[in-house]
């Protein structure tokens, strides 16, 4: 009976040593939620008409932020021993989600271009890939861009509002090629199957948009973009 | 009517195809093309890649949830053949037996597991084998309860699922299934894998401790049920020694701070256990007086399975996992 104690007094160390990282993480965790809100609130300017043509300076505004990401997800990285990624995972999923669709945002009113999982992760200040360290989960990046998608087919609208014809088109086309990116991921039933199945009504918002435009004469489609 | 029916339908589906190829061929092949196949596009490209490793993850979990499935079945037997221990004249044979049984379970589902999970983060694979290891755990520790009478250590079921490579060069000679599953290993998985194994001595399955610790949950219905037994045989000193462990454990568990939902849910169930056989052997005290030994077992039977209901239950849970 001695072995048991000895068993149960070992799991209870245990218990009490998870509990008190989970508690640091969490307080990290919150911080860079907090910054993520901030960039968020910067970047939802660009659909005030007022600020159409400044997207540049917003995006430079919100830049400047992600020092403090970097930071943030450095004193995470440092909490998370090699091999437990997977085990904590769970605290800073969503964090990480919102992080990869404000910069691939930034990267995309600034270029017009997806941003790759490379970059996002530089941006970010983590690793690409597992074996390199803490990392961008791959789910946590696509839902990123999914959420990302969902952005720009508002913007496309607001684009319009603020007479601007040119931009839905292209965002149009845009968000028809991560559609059928998308498309070759053969994903199971899972969360980011149902934010998959999301995706082609803002495919569809943006054509409707395009749509609009067209038949009332606003833009002229070239002959190559009729596919978008 | 049904017939012409039919017909009108087979004609209808043979028809449609050609229809449409005749009405639009280029149109049609040319969106597919420029919408799904522009292989050129950096988007397409960048997909490609994550295709390609979505699918190398879902394969890999879907192959470590057949192991950790067959892992049940096989934890399941082999604590069925452990409760025959009980009132068994030849205990050792029964212990042999089931020896033998887990010696073929390290080496045929432990073992490709290992690999599975080698240069892996196992945390991303828990949920996929975490039903097999928990019952493994439940029958490892309940073949030591029954062999020494003690509570196994997490860091000696480590070291049985903890396989040195040697052992794999020799049971690749041994049976051909196991060197057809590193040969599939060594196709799938990617060429840094390859290279750690190589240099590494050892591949293990880790046990997470809560893992351990929810096995061994499930091993108190497991000695719930062998007291029952043990009086059903007519032995009746072993569910008092069954029953202080129980007490233990059941303190334990029941002064666990921090502890995680799923042991908590457990922890109820063990109490539950623990009072049925407190139950039996108050019976066993005030009757056994009364009533003879053979007619005691009926007793308990019949007494325990009342407030067990909800034991059950939960029985029926697992095994649907």
């Amino acid at each position: 009976m001695e072995s048991a104690t000895k068993i149960f007094k070992d799991f209870q160390d245990y218990l009490n040593a998870d509990h008190d990282l989970r508690e640091e993480i969490r307080s990290v965790v919150r911080d860079l939620e907090q910054t993520a809100r901030e960039i968020q609130t910067i970047l939802q300017a660009i659909h005030q008409p007022s600020n159409a043509s400044n997207a540049t300076s917003l995006c430079d505004q919100a830049t400047t932020h992600f020092s403090k990401v970097r930071e943030h997800y450095s004193s995470l990285a440092a909490k998370i021993l090699e091999g437990q990624y997977y085990r904590f995972n769970d605290h800073w999923k969503f964090g990480t989600q919102r992080l990869v669709y404000l910069s691939a945002l930034i990267v995309y009113l600034k270029e017009e271009r997806l941003a790759s999982r490379e970059e996002t992760a530089e941006t970010l200040g983590v690793k690409t890939k597992r074996e390199e360290g803490f990392h961008i989960d791959l789910d946590d990046y696509l839902m990123g861009i999914l959420n990302l998608t969902s952005e720009l087919s508002r913007l496309a609208m607001n684009a319009v509002t603020a007479g601007d014809y040119s931009k839905p088109l292209k965002i149009s086309k845009f968000i028809g090629e991560l559609d059928s990116g998308f498309r070759l991921l053969n994903l199971k039933n899972d969360h980011l199957r149902k934010r998959f199945d999301g995706l082609k009504y803002d495919v569809k918002r943006c054509e409707e948009v395009v749509y609009d435009l067209t038949i009332r004469g606003l833009v002229t489609v070239e002959p190559e973009k009729k596919a978008a | 009517m049904a017939m012409t029916g039919m017909r009108q339908a087979q004609h209808r589906h043979k028809k449609s195809p050609q229809k449409r190829h005749g009405n639009s061929p280029a149109k049609g092949a040319k969106d597919q093309k420029d919408l799904d196949l522009d292989e050129s596009s950096a988007v397409i490209q960048a997909f490609r890649v994550f295709q390609n490793e979505l699918d190398n993850r879902n394969d890999r979990n879907e192959r470590i949830v057949k192991l950790s499935r067959d892992i049940t079945i096989e934890s399941k037997r082999i604590i069925f053949t452990l409760q025959r221990c009980v009132g068994s004249e030849n205990k050792e044979d029964v212990l042999n037996e089931a020896k033998v049984k887990f010696k073929e379970l390290h080496e045929s589902k432990f073992f490709p597991l290992a690999l599975e999970l080698e240069g892996q983060d196992p945390y991303q694979y828990l949920k996929a084998f975490s039903p097999g290891l928990q019952e493994y755990v439940e029958a490892i520790t309940f073949f030591h309860y029954v062999s020494g009478g003690n509570l196994v250590d997490i860091e000696r079921v480590q070291s049985d699922l903890t396989f040195p490579l040697k052992t794999l060069q020799s049971s690749e000679v041994k049976t051909p299934t196991q060197s057809t599953v590193i040969d599939k290993e060594h196709d799938a998985s990617h060429p840094i894998n390859d290279e750690s194994s190589q240099t590494k001595s050892q591949v293990i399955i880790p046990i997470p401790p809560s893992e351990y610790m929810l096995g061994v949950a499930d091993f108190t219905g497991e000695l719930m049920r062998m007291a029952i037994n043990c009086v059903g045989a007519r032995d009746l000193e072993t569910p008092s020694v069954v029953l202080d462990l129980m007490r233990v454990i059941n303190s334990a568990f029941t002064n666990f701070g921090n502890i995680p939902r799923e042991l908590r849910q457990k922890t109820r169930v063990l109490t539950q256990s623990l009072q049925k056989v407190e139950r039996a052997c108050y019976t066993l005290r005030v009757r056994g007086s009364e009533i003879p030994t053979h007619m005691l077992a009926d007793v308990f039977t019949t007494a325990g399975s009342m407030p067990s209901y909800n034991f059950n239950t939960e029985d029926m849970d697992e095994n649907f996992d």
